[in-house]
């Protein structure tokens, strides 16, 4: 019985393992192509405004009246040619609207709202007195992904982007990430950049000055799991649009697409499910369309450094991803929808999604045959090394492969830190990430009929 | 079993052992990396007044580079300055310095395996302006290998650097091309190309027509009003609307005839587009017209239109009466949006 299952927990790791290699290789090709090319001149001719199409920045608010003038005054100093910022107060019980009335000088305006996207009752929409491209629309709490909606309603240029109040913002992260569009002319029509995580480097009024570690080893963690999830597994399925679903990503979209998808859907991770439903409308309508992925970090966001958030976090994100594939089931080892229904959404689903109950029964069956000892032993340790290969090999591989191409991390110890403790991923960290997964999993289970509840959540985390 | 054990963690060991030895590769040459730096920025220091007066006033002896860190300091100071100080003078000794002493080092990087390397040195070579490397250019793009990015920076220096035979190679691009990588070359070829891409216009495929008549409009090249003019009497819609957006974006005043017909088409993107025109003209004697097309059905149309009314000598007022009479309440609307808009603006 235990040589069964340890037998099952081992082939599925293989099976993985074989795929994450894959993967990493992929990237490892196209992130080389691409060393010490030059950071700017790639850029240069995106600076003309009659080459580049202009973006809505929106930012969604709730409750946020400690943040939000941070947060609005960095974009407002963005390297791009043309652009709006579009703040949506969603409700909110404290002063976020009159700490923006009063830091940028609003008036209320008249303007005729296309209701493409049917939303919450918008109240009131004002401008800025300060900055011409600054808009904030006031309306009746709808959650988050209402509030974007509501954003789209208003915004009066053809891609978007939403933004999150805790995160930093690359001031050459549009013309990054509005790159391959423009370049494709507009074949693509959903690009996302890569995630960094923010704890420990030196910020100044919204820009990252200094690349840094942070001291605590959770946040270590947590950058080299990011470093792993974004430069491995991104960039490898994003070169054959495979790229699906991503946790708390940073991204612009086509507005025509979003709104024929049907805009943003009250879901725990509205982007990661609109993603999703790009592909499939760009399947179900054949259309020539792409959604790809810059490996180039043009966002800063500030991980959880205690226990109890960091958990919060991953229950909430695993619910998020089951709540996407569950919507979307149909797509499901379906050849109606090409390599995204054969190998994105299996792929998603029985790794991403069900692997974490596989690595805690791995986990379970160790100490359990630790604990029958004697020939019980052997499987102790094969698992053990399995889940070794499985979780920190891969990990100190994606410090490499960042150390070897993108190299934002300027000293050595950094990368020495970082190399260590990826070693250790196995021993501790990963054994709770896979805990709280399998958290996240009971929620979604039990939730699962009542998840118009989500609907009031509201936008701040 | 236990065999296949022992197997398995002897492949997890040299495994292990591999990473660690790219790890320790890799630290090695970061530190490497580091002093070369450092290096560099020791150089750049010393060398910033130097070539500072040299591109200024001409007249300071710049000692050549020897090593590599010499010369990508000299080259990473040296665009940066023709980056911050725009003048003809700068460019020609900026020119005449990368002639002198980094034609042989760029040739050199033109050659290297790595992809990053080869499209700086296009890049120097097209910021320095250093064309005496035009044939090496030729034999890249000729070259089996080449990728389609170097392809697209290489024939956007080609038509900068007026190269005779830029036509023909246009003549041969891969599909691959975009509207925007030929937007891009277009904007770099001189006028007589130029002319003879325009006068071959039915010859090319769609994505270069299009892009040839964008760069008109916004290059403002006015020897080329009559061909728009021909466009716009076309039968397909996608010509005229990009002929009108053209001739928007240089303000070109059409006859009203000519325009009545725009406004009128069935395509909603021509009518936004003839309103546009409109609006940069200020042409009063079409107003019925264009009152009328606050009623259109299409959003963007509507708006284009309060656009075009605001911009004429008595906007405001016009607004100011559909905002209260028209029957239409979509008219109505916007007709108070862009009122309130053209109060800002006063």
């Amino acid at each position: 019985m235990i040589k069964f299952a340890a037998m099952f927990v081992f082939f599925f790791m293989m099976a993985v393992i074989a795929f994450y290699t894959f993967l990493l290789i992929v990237s490892l090709v196209q992130l080389r192509r691409m060393y010490e090319l030059d950071e700017w001149e790639p850029y240069e001719e995106m600076l003309d405004v009659s080459y580049t199409k202009p973006v809505s920045i929106l930012v969604p608010a709730y409750n946020e009246e400690a943040g939000i003038f941070a947060t609005v005054r960095s974009l407002l100093s963005i390297e791009y040619p043309q652009y709006e910022i579009v703040v949506i107060n969603d409700g909110s019980t404290d002063d976020t609207l009159e700490r923006l009335k009063r830091d940028f000088d609003l008036v209320e305006m008249k303007r005729v709202i296309r209701q493409q996207l049917k939303t919450k009752r918008v109240r009131a929409v004002y401008r800025s007195r300060k900055f011409s491209h600054l808009f904030v629309i006031d309306k009746e709490n709808g959650g988050k992904a209402d509030a974007l909606n509501a954003g789209i309603n208003f915004s009066s240029y053809p891609y978007v982007c939403s933004i999150d109040g805790d995160s930093v913002i690359e001031r050459r992260a549009f013309l990054k990430v509005m790159k391959p569009i423009i370049d494709s002319d507009e074949e693509v029509i959903a690009s996302g950049g890569s995630v960094r995580i923010a704890n420990g480097c030196d910020i100044e009024k919204g820009e990252v000055i200094r690349i840094a570690l942070s001291r605590q080893p959770l946040v270590v963690m947590q950058v080299i799991e990011y470093l792993r999830a974004f430069l491995m597994g991104r960039i490898g399925l994003s070169r054959h649009n495979l790229l699906l679903i991503v946790s708390g990503a940073f991204g612009v979209f086509s507005k025509q697409w979003v709104i024929r998808a049907g805009g943003y859907a009250h879901t725990v991770g509205e982007d990661m499910e609109l993603v999703v439903r790009l592909h499939r409308l760009i399947k179900e309508t054949d259309a020539d369309k792409k959604i790809v992925y810059v490996p180039d970090p043009v966002c800063w966001t500030e991980a959880p450094e205690s226990m109890t958030d960091l958990r919060k976090q991953r229950r909430r994100w695993h619910r998020g991803l089951f709540e996407s594939l569950w919507l979307h089931r149909r797509m499901w080892f379906n050849p109606r929808y090409g390599s995204i229904g054969l190998i994105s959404m299996p792929y998603f689903l029985l790794i991403e999604f069900f692997g974490p109950v596989v690595e805690l029964f791995g986990y379970i069956l160790i100490i359990i045959s630790l604990i029958l000892g004697d020939i019980y032993i052997e499987f102790a340790i094969l698992l053990f090394l399995v889940s070794v290969l499985y979780g920190s090999m891969f990990s100190m591989a994606a410090v490499l492969l960042e150390e070897w191409t993108v190299r934002k991390f300027s000293t050595v110890s950094d990368v020495a830190r970082l190399f260590f403790y990826s070693l250790t991923e196995t021993l501790w960290y990963r054994p709770l990430t896979v805990l709280w997964r399998c958290e996240g999993i009971v929620d979604a289970l039990l939730k699962r009929k009542g998840w118009g509840e989500m609907k009031r959540k509201g936008v701040s985390k | 079993m236990s065999d296949s054990l022992v197997l398995f963690a002897w492949i997890v060991v040299t495994l292990l052992t591999i990473l660690l030895t790219i790890f320790l590769y890799l630290i090695v040459r970061k530190r490497k990396d580091y002093k070369w730096k450092k290096e560099v920025e020791t150089y750049k220091q010393l060398y910033e007044p130097m070539l500072f007066r040299y591109l200024a006033y001409g007249d300071e002896q710049i000692i050549p580079p020897s090593s590599s860190a010499q010369y990508v300091a000299m080259m990473e100071l040296l665009d940066h300055f023709i980056r911050v100080l725009v003048n003809g003078d700068i460019k020609e000794r900026t020119t005449k310095l990368a002639e002198t002493y980094f034609v042989d080092y760029l040739r050199m990087q033109l050659h290297h395996r790595r992809l990053g390397r080869r499209m700086n040195a296009l890049f120097y070579i097209e910021d320095f302006g250093t064309r005496s490397l035009l044939h090496e250019l030729e034999k890249m793009y000729e070259q089996k290998d080449v990728t389609t990015m170097e392809k697209r920076q290489l024939l956007k220096m080609f038509a900068l650097f007026r190269h005779p035979h830029v036509y023909e190679y246009m003549k041969h691009v891969d599909e691959s091309f975009t509207q925007f990588d030929y937007r891009l070359i277009l904007s770099r070829m001189d006028d007589h190309t130029f002319t003879k891409m325009v006068d071959y216009f039915f010859d090319w495929n769609e994505k270069m027509q299009y892009a040839l008549i964008d760069m008109i409009g916004i290059m403002q090249k006015f020897a080329h009003i009559s061909f728009l003019r021909t466009l716009l009497q076309h039968e397909q819609s996608e010509y005229r609307i990009r002929a009108l957006k053209a001739l928007a974006e240089m303000a070109f005043p059409l006859e009203d005839d000519q325009l009545r017909i725009h406004l009128h088409s069935q395509v909603w993107q021509e009518r936004l587009m003839a309103l546009r025109l409109c609006a940069r003209m200020r042409q009063h004697t079409l107003l019925d017209t264009i009152k009328q097309l606050m009623k259109d059905r299409v959003f963007s149309v509507r708006s284009q239109a309060a656009e075009a009314l605001l911009r004429m000598p008595n906007g405001l007022a016009m607004l100011e009466q559909i905002a209260q009479t028209s029957d239409d309440p979509y008219a109505r609307d916007m007709a108070l949006e862009w009122l309130e808009r053209g109060r800002e603006d006063d």
